[in-house]
């Protein structure tokens, strides 16, 4: 066999290697949903335990197996508030829908957020230490959320502007 | 009227190897389910099989301490008619599949459930080809088993089984 012909079929084979496993996941994905294993959650960046960094924005990811280890990781990597279901729409300017591709075919959402209300009552200082109450980058306006969504520093894989 | 007109047939004889244990992979269990199923002669050229499942999974979606596992239980019951002489079968059948699903719970023993969690019942189908051997052994197929489901709809989905017919 010509090296070209091996390399070739090498990599035939394991493109039907990684076609295989991301159909079993997809399939995996729809018999989870259609049992009913799948949930809604979301992550509050804007509401922190004392000493946490709030941000500006909620992360919502919706039809996934992995909602309670996202409430964990919420709580545990970001000192956030968790919650089953959606995030709130009060006072949300816009959000990114996430293209990223999630093995159990679940779709993640960032809201962003006015929180002029939450600095007027907090304070702009009022993060650890003294710093910013909320992590940039802060919305004011549907301008400042179409350049965050199209950030490819926060949003490697792309996200595309979304309203509520 | 001759004397062979007025004698009634003789009822069909019940298959040699009426009982089969099968492990299907996906299909009517959803993910999985082991079954026994009981075949009958119907007529000369057909059988029925009644067949009764159940499978168990619970996976540890979470690695936070004192969060709690995703569990399903399925119970399928599939009432199948066999076509062909042969030991090589059309499948045909209806059914239903008994769901008990208990979502995730994080750290704090906040359950992440849906609308569809709990107990729930799909009706399914099957379509498919199945190797009978007429006196028993082994026994193998796939088929084509979708399921409906209120608030979920239809899912295509399909299963290969393997079991022994004795």
């Amino acid at each position: 066999m010509s090296p070209r012909l091996s390399l070739i079929l090498r990599l035939a084979a394991l493109a039907l290697a990684l076609a295989g496993c991301n159909a079993v996941a997809s399939v995996a994905a729809e018999g989870a949903d259609f049992g009913g294993a799948t949930a809604d959650a979301h992550c509050d960046r804007r509401f922190v335990q004392p000493g946490g960094q709030a941000s500006a924005f909620c992360q919502e990811i919706v039809a996934t197996v992995a909602a309670s280890q996202f409430a964990d990781d919420c709580r545990v990597k970001h000192a956030a508030s968790p919650s089953p279901g959606l995030c709130p729409r009060a006072r949300i300017i816009a959000g990114c829908k996430l293209d990223e591709k999630h093995k159990d075919d679940s779709v993640a959402w960032d809201w962003y957020y006015d929180v002029s209300d939450l600095v007027a009552d907090a304070g702009a200082e009022a993060g650890p230490d003294g710093g910013p109450t909320f992590a940039e980058p802060v919305a004011r306006s549907l301008a400042d959320v179409v350049k965050i969504c199209a950030d490819r520093d926060r949003y490697p894989a792309g996200a595309e502007l979304v309203m509520p | 009227m001759t004397e062979a007109a007025i004698v009634a047939p003789a009822p069909a004889p019940a298959p040699d190897a009426p009982n089969i244990v099968a492990l299907e992979l996906l299909g009517s269990g959803l993910t999985y389910s082991l079954g026994y199923e009981r075949l009958f002669r119907a007529w000369s050229n057909s059988t029925i099989g009644i067949r009764a499942g159940g499978s168990f999974f619970t996976y540890a979606v979470n690695d936070s301490a004192g969060s709690g596992n995703l569990t399903i239980l399925t119970f399928p019951l599939v009432a199948s008619q066999y076509f062909g002489r042969g030991p090589h079968k059309l499948v045909v059948g209806l059914g239903a599949t008994f769901l008990y699903v208990n979502a995730s719970s994080d750290s704090s023993g906040v359950t992440y459930s849906s609308d569809s969690s709990g107990f729930g019942v799909a009706a399914t189908g099957v379509l498919g080809w199945r190797y009978v051997p007429r006196d028993g052994g082994p026994a193998f197929g796939v088929a084509f088993t979708p399921m409906v489901r209120t608030h979920k709809g239809f899912l295509p989905w399909g299963g290969a089984n393997v079991g022994y017919a004795f």
